[in-house]
Formats: C-alpha cells, sequence, structure tokens
C-alpha cells in the first residue's frame, strides 16, 4: 500500500544558525559532482572554520610542549591547553575543571574509568550495569574488566521500540553493582533515554554512575552536576573538533582516590628507583605529551557552539530529525527501526531487500553520506532483528533541503532494488 | 544515473543476488565462516567432493548484494574448474581485488563483478565470499577446493 502523500513542512532555520554552513568550508565541495549531502554526523562531524584556524594558530605561533619549558612558546601553548580544560568545564557545568582529563575519545575515557577506578575496587561476582543499546565502547572495556576480575556484566533490556525496558531495572541494580554505565542518546537508533530517575536511584544506593554522552553533548546541554553522575565521557571529533582528543569527566571526589592510567612523564610528583609518586588529577591522568592542538581545537569547537547556542541548536535539531522522520516515513519499502519516545540526532532504517551497503553505495553517488552497518552496536541490532542498517544523522549545520535530497535519493535507490 | 552505479548494479549482478544459485547448506561437507567486520556481513562457504569426484560448492550469507552475488557466481564458476586451477583462480581473483588495479579481466559472468573496482570500499564485499573459499583449504591443507 503506498503510504500517505500529504507533505511534511520544512522546519524554518532561525536567525542563530542561518549562517552556519558558511562556517564549514567542507560543505562547500562536491561528491560523484554532486554537492555534499553530510548525514554521517553521529560517526563524525566537520569542523568549522574556527577549530580549523585555532589548529592553525597553534602550529603557526604557539607550537611548543606543555608543563615544561620556561620559555614563552612553551608558556603560551601551556596557557591554551589549559584554557580549553576550563572551557569544557563550563560547558558541562563541572564543579572544577581539574575535573576534566583529556582522553584520546570517550573510548579511552571509558577504559580509564574501567583501570583506573573499578579495576581495584571490583571482587569475583561484583556486577556492572549497562543497557542493551550500548556502543561497543560501553560494552567491550567492560567484558574485558569482568574477563580479568570475575565480576559479572548485566544488561538493561531494550523494548521493541528501542526504548530501555525499565521494568526490572531495581532487580538488576543489587547491593553487588559496582558502576552503572548508561548511554544518553543512541549513537544507532537516536534514542534519548531519560537518564536522569537511573542516576537518581543509582545515586540513592550509593553505586556510581557513568554517562556516555559521545551522541549527547553535541546536541543537548548537559549539566553533570544537576545530572549527579560520578563520570561522563564524550569524544571531540563528535562536536566539530579534531579527532584524537575527547573528555572524561570524573567527580574530584573520585578522582583523588583513583591510581593512574598510564605511566610516564607529566603525570608524577617525584621519580626514584625506589618508586615515584603521581599529580593530583587531571594531570595524574594525563601521561605523556598530550595532543595539544586537539585539545586546543575542543576549546574552540566549544566557543563556536556557545556562540551558536546550544539550546537554538537543540530546538532546531529536533524539528529537522522529526521532518526527517515524517519525509523518510513516506517512501514505499522504507522501515525506520526504532520509535524512541524521544529522539534526538540519528534515524534508522532498512528497506527492503536492499541491503543497507548497497543503499549507502548508491546514496554516495548521489552525493549523500550516511553510514551503513551495524554502527558498533551489534548486541542492539541483534535484539531488533535486523543485522544491520542505514543511518541517517544530523547536526547544526543540515538543513531540510539535505533532508530533501537523502529522500529523493532513496527513491533511486528503491528504483534499482526493489 | 551515475555511470559507475550503474556498471556496478548491472542486471547480471542483481540477478544473481536476487535469485543466487547454491544458497544453502551442504551436508557433510568443509565449511569456513568469514565476516566483514566493516559492516557485519557473515559469509559461510561449503565445499566437498561428490562419490562420482565432482566438486560441490554452495554458501548461506547474510550479506549485501555485491557479496551474494559474488558467492552465487563463484559457486559456479569454481564447481566447474578442475583442481588445482580452482584454487589459484580464488587466490589470483582475491589477489588481484585487492591491488585495486583500474580495470580486471575476468572471465563470464564474473565479468560483472569489475564494477566493484570504482567503489574501493565495496571491493572486500566482491571478494569475501572467494577468501572463505580459500579458508576451507587453509583450514585443511590436504582438502582441494
Amino acid at each position: 500500500m503506498s503510504k500517505t502523500n500529504s507533505q511534511p513542512t520544512p522546519p524554518a532555520i532561525p536567525e542563530a544558525l542561518a549562517h552556519v554552513r558558511g562556517d564549514f568550508p567542507i560543505l562547500s565541495r562536491t561528491v560523484h559532482g554532486k554537492p555534499l549531502v553530510y548525514l554521517d554526523n553521529a560517526a563524525s562531524t566537520q569542523k568549522p572554520q574556527a577549530v580549523i584556524d585555532a589548529v592553525t594558530r597553534y602550529y603557526s605561533h604557539e607550537n611548543a610542549n606543555i608543563h615544561r619549558g620556561v620559555h614563552l612558546l612553551s608558556t603560551e601553548a601551556t596557557g591554551a591547553y589549559e584554557e580549553a580544560r576550563g572551557k569544557i568545564a563550563k560547558f558541562i557545568n563541572a564543579a572544577d575543571d581539574s575535573e576534566i582529563i583529556y582522553t584520546r575519545g570517550a573510548t579511552e575515557s571509558v577504559n580509564l574509568v574501567a583501570h583506573s577506578y573499578l579495576e581495584p575496587l571490583l571482587q569475583p561476582g561484583d556486577e556492572i550495569l549497562i543497557s542493551a543499546m550500548e556502543h561497543h565502547a560501553n560494552i567491550v572495556p567492560w567484558q574485558l574488566l569482568c574477563a580479568r576480575t570475575g565480576a559479572i556484566l548485566k544488561v538493561i533490556p531494550v523494548t521493541d521500540d528501542c526504548d530501555l525496558d525499565l521494568a526490572t531495572f531495581d532487580q538488576l541494580l543489587t547491593e553487588k553493582t559496582k558502576l552503572l554505565s548508561i548511554v544518553y542518546v543512541s549513537n544507532a537508533i537516536g534514542t534519548v533515554n531519560d537518564i536522569q530517575p537511573l542516576l537518581d536511584q543509582a545515586k540513592a544506593r550509593g553505586i556510581p554512575t557513568l554517562v556516555d554522552a559521545a551522541q549527547a553533548i553535541q546536541h543537548i546541554p548537559l549539566d553533570v552536576q544537576k545530572l549527579g553522575c560520578d563520570f561522563l565521557v564524550a569524544s571531540g571529533h563528535k562536536i566539530y573538533a579534531p579527532t584524537g582528543i575527547g573528555i572524561l569527566y570524573g567527580r574530584r571526589a573520585l578522582l583523588d582516590t583513583m591510581r593512574p592510567y598510564q605511566g610516564g612523564g607529566d603525570m608524577i610528583a617525584h621519580v626514584t628507583f625506589e618508586g615515584s609518586t603521581f599529580k593530583e588529577p587531571p594531570s595524574r591522568f594525563e601521561a605523556g605529551t598530550p595532543h595539544i592542538e586537539g585539545a586546543i581545537g575542543l576549546g574552540a569547537a566549544i566557543d563556536y557552539l556557545s556562540s551558536v547556542g546550544l539550546p537554538a541548536i537543540h530546538d532546531y535539531e529536533s524539528q529537522l530529525i522529526a521532518y526527517a522522520v515524517a519525509k523518510l516515513s513516506q517512501i514505499d519499502g522504507l522501515k525506520i527501526i526504532g520509535n524512541p519516545r524521544v529522539r534526538s540526532g540519528a534515524i534508522s532504517f532498512t528497506m527492503g531487500d536492499a541491503h543497507p551497503h548497497d543503499i549507502g553505495t548508491v546514496l554516495d553517488t548521489e552525493g549523500v553520506a550516511i553510514r551503513s552497518g551495524h554502527h558498533c552496536c551489534e548486541p542492539l541490532m541483534k535484539r531488533l532483528g535486523v543485522p544491520a542498517t542505514a543511518r541517517a544523522s544530523f547536526s547544526l549545520y543540515n538543513t531540510p533541503a539535505d533532508v530533501d535530497a537523502l529522500a529523493a535519493a532513496l527513491k533511486k535507490t528503491a528504483l534499482l532494488f526493489l | 544515473m551515475n555511470p559507475d552505479l550503474k556498471k556496478l548494479y548491472q542486471q547480471t549482478l542483481l540477478a544473481h543476488s536476487k535469485q543466487p544459485h547454491n544458497n544453502c547448506e551442504l551436508a557433510n561437507a568443509a565449511s569456513a565462516t568469514l565476516r566483514n567486520p566493516l559492516c557485519g556481513d557473515e559469509i559461510t562457504v561449503y565445499r566437498k567432493t561428490d562419490d562420482d569426484g565432482r566438486a560441490r560448492i554452495t554458501f548461506t550469507a547474510q550479506s549485501c548484494t555485491i557479496c551474494l552475488a559474488a558467492a552465487s557466481m563463484m559457486t559456479q564458476h569454481l564447481a566447474a574448474l578442475p583442481n588445482p586451477e580452482a584454487t589459484q583462480f580464488a587466490k589470483q581473483f582475491v589477489s588481484d581485488f585487492q591491488d585495486k588495479p583500474a580495470t580486471i579481466d575476468l572471465p563470464g559472468e564474473l565479468a560483472a563483478l569489475s564494477g566493484v573496482l570504482a567503489f574501493p570500499s565495496r571491493i572486500r564485499c566482491a571478494t569475501l565470499p572467494f577468501e572463505a573459499l580459500l579458508k576451507i583449504q587453509a583450514q585443511d591443507p590436504s582438502s582441494r577446493i
């Protein structure tokens, strides 16, 4: 049966976002002779000129190692690096700059918590609670930790609509639970989890919590003190910053108790052959020369986001994704996977017998970049009964015209395969 | 339509993917499973030699159009080849595609797979069935394709 033909109304682009496309030089390039329609933002976002300039400026004017030299360049580089830490702390409302640890990305942040915080506390039989919609980065580090310690990984199930199924949450949270590690926004489906009650419940029972905010921080204003989480992880490249930089937010009281992550320069207070002592957080967890330009670029990205305004971005993106859902729902043979109560960032779908990889290839020739595959969420794909999906994911520079281009390209795909 | 895309998804390939040949398990056969970690596609190839000395190759897969078509064509083409040509052909096929040449000469319907050369990220889709077949032999060097 043919689907409804009434056309959804595209959202108006608000004044705050009216000129953002001009800030991203890559958006003016073509792909296979077609204008680029970049809808793979959940995988990685494009970079605004302000970020590119910040990285260039560092290499052109400030390049030196940090926390070491007494010379001017080192002082300036250290200042820029630490200033960026302050911007991040303010952006997520951390109580203190020292609660922000630079990592390579959300994945390393989770691994850091596993190694430095949780491992020394675990006894065989202890439990770590995650959900069935986690990215592999919030599954595999805990599996490895369980293998090392004899702890057990427990999983909050998801519903057919791909919301968390909390019917058994009370039973899953036990006196053996040593950490609740939960995703805020699903990268694969776009589900926005109502994490506040879960964090509150865990906190009331004295259970530490970690929030995977890799797909939330660029879309939803975050306040770690209001959330009351103990840890929060995110990646720079998904928030318009360079690759190879990410953050771990950790509540200072917990960071103070944690062992180092890696050993090396810059994380020590004093070294002798008889033993070493370590710096206070955050330096204790940042061994070696860090990704200085990445941190500076991340600071610039946060300045950029703040100048546009995250509440305005959130409001516009919500309207855009609702438009995209309505538009894609009209395509015969297309099935949107998951129907979460609140959605942000991404729409996953299948199209009859057209394999997601084939959909991705056809769309690419139309200039439309999407992701196909299991989205690093194999257990979720299995739960939802699909081996893979095609996923369109949105950011502040996407427009209703991008959605229209996606829909038009999908209709061409259907002609080929359906 | 983009000419590269037209060449990739030509009728021969689509016909094989929609109705793949030898798309079934094979009882009492040697088998090997391979997965493309990029997309999660998975294929199992089965091979055995019947009492009359003829090789049979089949496959089961959860995979894209290109991988399905490549597997279908492979089972037909290689079962008809005498040994050790079949092994040599599979090795050469994988190695040729991995080299990403501008063009590639392939016999019969397999020529339809040359369209993937314009899409480097899809080359593995075409080689995966052949790699699985070679894995059977790697698991048991005494076996012959």
